[in-house]
Parts: structure tokens; C-alpha cells; sequence
């Protein structure tokens, strides 16, 4: 077969792939390919990362960061080190200093130094209740113990009321 | 699904202040934010990114100060339909390339989006004028206030607004603005520029086409049969395209960019205020409008043959070109643009030179005009396109 790019030699490479739902073949040359190849270079998909991580850091605490796990959300420290991406709000908290290290290698500073976000002291109760409700009823889920489970939901049916009522009240007051 | 009139009448920030530079198209400001009580995006179930989703756009149904917008759901859209979006800079391709159940609330100006269940459990964004970048945050800025007030976000008192990545943690806010810069890149001043803005935490970079996940899989571009030199260079249909993100992943080397465009944003949200970051963006975006507008004089006085000749070359391709290329379109609407801006060419419309931008892009083509999703379909239309704006264009 040719090559359905340069239309002169025989095509080595062969290609399937789906675009928009649709499987699409492409025979080509290994010079067309390699001329393609080498088009993309300068494109990558990498995201920054904190690069002082890997640095002296010994296989005991790497095998330690293996196996610490947030106790909200269940991510490993590992893969925080490792995608600089946090699953929930107590990470933060759970391995303060290691993410207080990466965020000097990422940040000008260490502390916020912009808008304050403040929430009443009832709503802040609300919230954390809410929160360790719906993780227990994702253990509870877990372990198939589903009349545990109803018993949340509706518990945290109940919660999610009172919250949207806050919710309003706060529009009035900001009315 | 069918795309409300609305999603398709001509965004706000494309209308074009006359005393703005030319140089300033596009300002994004964007604030992340979680609510306290769920994990974030990438570790929740459907469940609890539905009832995320169902308390952010019930909030937003009932504010008064932006204009009314709509919810769309992105599993309800078509896939064409969610790349139109990006392409309209209203999603980011997080949004775009994500999993699970997420959406995007547009208000009617397409000024403002915010998208939910992406990176974050929400995303405030606002679009506006290259040149309006502090008023474009001071409704980011307006739009949290209100939200804040019946929405609780995870606020630390040390780290400020707590984001999934560590990357946006602090004012959670990103700042983007995109350039055009041809008589820097011409004069080949743009690598320096980006070394003195990198020392101070701003980040100038360029852009590529397409979807990078889409890269894996390797598609020729589409060779006519042609003189060589002279021939069309049609990319693949995915490739056709230019979209933002919030993380970097997606930008190109400043020398490598398509139609000397480029976007100009704060590398880190910790350890300044937002008052602060949007001053240094300012400031770096006038540092280098002056520095293009010397160098367009420098052009003019020193180059101008060549200039003249690199415009009508453009003009040309616009105006006469059968089948037209994504990266060539953006390089002729380039020269077009310099051109317009210095005097040499008159009859053509700013604003419609910015509606260009996104015109030209595949599922901008697929939508308003009824092209198949194929490159060489593509680059036809996008000719006819060009004929119609620029055939009639002449060097003063």
C-alpha cells in the first residue's frame, strides 16, 4: 500500500483510532511518521510540579508515603507528592508540613494574603457534621450495611434542609 | 441537543473599545472554589456531584446581578457542542477532558460561566476586553461575595481557599490574558520578554492546537496534490482548534505558537493578594504592549517592504485561498491584523477579526455552518469563510 501522505512509497505504519465515535485508518511511511512525530515535540500535557520533593528524600519515608493515607478521602501521600493534587479540604491538615513544603516550591510565599472567607459558627457545625455523615455512609456502603445506610441518608436528607433554610435566610439578610 | 439562540449570539467581549490597543483580545479571570462538606471533584460519586451540582445552580438561579444564564448538563451535550464551548472560552479543557458528572452554568451575555464538578467543585470565570482585566476580576470578585454569603467554601486561615491542586491554592484565582505580539515575534524579542517575566512569577506562553489527548494517536496532516511549497497545510480536524486551561498543560513553547498569539498568567495564588496579582498582570501586559508597539514602529521604519509584502501575501491567502489551513488562517488573520492596526489596510472590523478567532475552529464550523468533522471539509469552509471577509481588502 502507499503511503496516503507523500503518495510515493510504501506505507509501513498502520493506524487505528476513533475520532468523534467513528474508527479511522491511516497507512504511512516511516518518513511521513517520523516527520509527524517530530511536529509534536513542544506540546506536552505536564503540569508543574514541586521539584524539591525528590530531592534527599530517603526510601523510608518514601515507602511511609506509600502507605499514609488521608483518613477523609483514603489518598495516599504518595500520590499527593507525585500529582501535586489533593483529594479533600482535611488533607491539608493531614499532612500539613509535607504540603506546606510543596507549596513553598510552588508559591511566592506561604500564607494567604487575599480575600477572607468567614462562615457563622452554626453553619460551620452544620458543614462538618454533613461531611463525616456522608463519609461514614460511604463505609457503611462499603460493608453492606444498608439499613446503617438508610438510616444516614435520611439523616443526611435532613442536614441538607436545614442548610438550604441558612441558605435562604443568608440571601434574605444579603437582600 | 439543540443549542439555544443565546449559546450562539456573538460574545460580549469581542466588541472592541476603540482606544484599546490592538495587541489586547482577551482577558480570563478564574476563582476555585469547594464547598466544605464534600470531598473534592475527583473523589466523589455521581451522587454527591449531582447534589453539588443541584445547590451551586439553585444559588445562581436566584442572583440578580448577572444576567440570567442557563445550566447545561455536559453528559446531556454533544460532544461537538462541548468542544464549541471551549472554543468559546467558557469551559477550560479540564472541563473538556474530565470524567464523572459535571456541567457548566452560562450566564446570557456569555460573560460569565462557572463551571462545576472540574477541577473544583466550582470555577468562577469571567471573559472580558484584552484591556479589562481588574474589571473582569471585580465581577469574579462580586459573583464569589454572593456565593459566599449562601455557600460554605473550604477556607483555611493560613492557606486561604483550598483547591484540589496545589497549584491554585491560596486566592484560588487565574489570571490569563491573550496577546497579539507579530512584531515581537518578528523582530524575535518574545523568548527574552518570557525569561524577564519568569522571574517574576508570570508566565508568557504559547499557544498549540488541538486536543492533546488526542496526540497518542498519530493522523497525517491533509496533502493536496500541489506544487510543493505552494500546497494548503491542512492539519487533521481534531487539530483545528485552540483551547484554554487552568493547569499550563496545554501551552507551547513561545516560539512554536500559532498566529503570534500568546497568553500571559500568573504562575502561582499564594502569598499575594488578588489585588496584588492582578497589578503585576497589569503591569507585564503594559510592559509589553509598549514594547510591541516599538517594534511595529521599528517594523514600519525599518522593514516596511518586507512587511508590505508579508500583508499582501496574507491578503492574498484570505481572500483567494480554495482550501485554507487552521494554522494558516490564524498566521494570514495575523498579518491582517498588523496591518489593520498600522494603516495599511482598511474596511475591516475589529471586533469581527476577534469573532474570527473562534469562527475558524472546528466545531464553530461544524455548528454555525454545517461542516462534517473532516479536515479537508474544514478547510473549504473556512476558505469560503475568508473569501466572503477579505476578498475585497487592499493595501492602502
Amino acid at each position: 500500500m502507499i503511503c496516503k501522505n507523500c503518495m510515493k512509497n510504501i506505507a509501513t505504519v498502520k493506524f487505528t483510532e476513533v475520532v468523534d465515535g467513528a474508527v479511522v485508518q491511516h497507512h504511512f511511511c516511516a518518513q511521513c511518521f517520523e516527520s509527524y512525530q517530530k511536529e509534536l515535540q513542544g506540546f506536552t500535557m505536564e503540569v508543574p510540579k514541586p521539584k524539591h520533593r525528590s530531592r534527599g528524600r530517603s526510601v523510608r519515608e518514601k515507602q511511609r508515603e506509600a502507605f499514609i493515607r488521608c483518613e477523609s478521602c483514603g489518598t495516599p501521600l504518595a500520590k499527593i507528592v507525585e500529582s501535586a493534587a489533593v483529594g479533600c479540604a482535611l488533607c491539608y491538615t493531614a499532612f500539613g508540613k509535607e504540603i506546606e513544603s510543596m507549596l513553598e516550591a510552588l508559591h511566592r510565599g506561604p500564607m494567604h494574603r487575599g480575600k477572607s472567607f468567614s462562615s457563622s459558627d452554626d453553619r460551620i457545625r452544620l458543614m462538618s457534621e454533613l461531611q463525616s455523615k456522608r463519609l461514614l455512609l460511604r463505609s457503611m456502603l462499603k460493608e453492606e450495611k444498608y439499613e446503617e445506610a438508610a438510616r444516614l441518608r435520611d439523616e443526611i436528607a435532613h442536614l441538607e434542609k436545614q442548610v438550604h433554610s441558612s441558605e435562604v435566610h443568608s440571601q434574605r439578610r444579603g437582600e | 441537543m439543540v443549542l439555544p439562540k443565546s449559546a450562539l449570539s456573538v460574545p460580549r467581549w469581542t466588541a472592541v473599545s476603540a482606544d484599546l490597543p490592538e495587541s489586547l483580545i482577551l482577558c480570563e479571570c478564574t476563582a476555585a472554589r469547594n464547598l466544605s462538606d464534600f470531598l473534592f471533584p475527583h473523589c466523589c460519586s455521581d451522587d454527591e456531584r449531582r447534589a453539588i451540582a443541584s445547590r451551586v445552580t439553585g444559588v445562581l438561579s436566584d442572583i440578580k446581578m448577572i444576567s440570567p444564564g442557563q445550566y447545561y448538563a455536559w453528559g446531556d451535550m454533544e460532544r461537538v457542542v462541548q468542544r464549541f464551548f471551549a472554543e468559546r472560552r467558557l469551559v477550560t479543557y479540564e472541563m473538556l477532558a474530565g470524567s464523572g458528572l459535571r456541567g457548566v452554568w452560562v450566564s446570557g451575555d456569555q460573560s460569565v460561566a462557572v463551571m462545576l464538578n472540574a477541577l473544583d467543585h466550582l470555577a468562577i470565570r469571567a471573559l472580558g476586553e484584552g484591556g479589562q482585566l481588574k474589571q473582569t476580576w471585580q465581577v469574579v470578585n462580586a459573583l464569589d461575595d454572593v456565593l459566599g454569603k449562601m455557600l460554605d467554601f473550604s477556607y483555611h486561615e493560613r492557606l486561604g481557599y483550598l483547591t484540589s491542586s496545589l497549584n491554585m491554592v491560596g486566592s484560588g484565582l487565574t489570571l490569563t490574558v491573550l496577546l497579539h505580539l507579530p512584531a515581537l515575534s518578528m523582530l524575535n524579542a518574545i523568548p527574552e520578554a518570557a525569561q524577564r517575566l519568569a522571574s517574576k512569577r508570570i508566565l508568557l506562553r504559547g499557544i498549540a492546537p488541538g486536543d492533546p489527548r488526542d496526540l497518542s494517536r498519530p493522523e497525517m496532516h491533509v496533502a493536496p496534490l500541489c506544487m510543493s511549497g505552494w500546497a494548503a497545510d491542512i492539519e487533521p480536524a481534531r487539530r483545528q482548534c485552540l483551547y484554554g486551561d487552568l493547569l499550563g498543560g496545554l501551552a507551547a513553547l513561545p516560539e512554536r505558537t500559532l498566529g503570534n498569539l500568546f497568553t500571559l498568567t500568573n504562575e502561582d495564588t499564594l502569598g499575594a493578594s488578588e489585588t496584588e496579582f492582578v497589578y503585576y498582570i497589569e503591569q507585564a501586559v503594559q510592559e509589553l504592549v509598549e514594547e510591541e508597539e516599538q517594534s511595529r514602529h521599528k517594523l514600519v521604519r525599518h522593514h516596511k517592504e518586507h512587511l508590505l509584502d508579508c500583508v499582501g501575501r496574507a491578503l492574498g491567502i484570505a481572500g483567494g485561498a480554495r482550501l485554507l489551513g487552521f494554522g494558516e488562517a490564524l498566521q494570514a488573520t495575523s498579518l491582517i491584523r498588523l496591518a489593520h492596526a498600522l494603516g495599511f489596510v482598511a474596511g475591516i472590523d475589529r471586533s469581527a477579526l476577534n469573532m474570527l478567532l473562534m469562527e475558524c475552529q472546528n466545531a464553530h464550523l461544524q455548528i454555525m455552518r454545517g461542516v462534517a468533522f473532516d479536515g479537508h471539509a474544514l478547510a473549504l469552509e473556512r476558505a469560503r469563510m475568508f473569501h466572503s471577509l477579505f476578498s475585497k481588502a487592499r493595501i492602502n
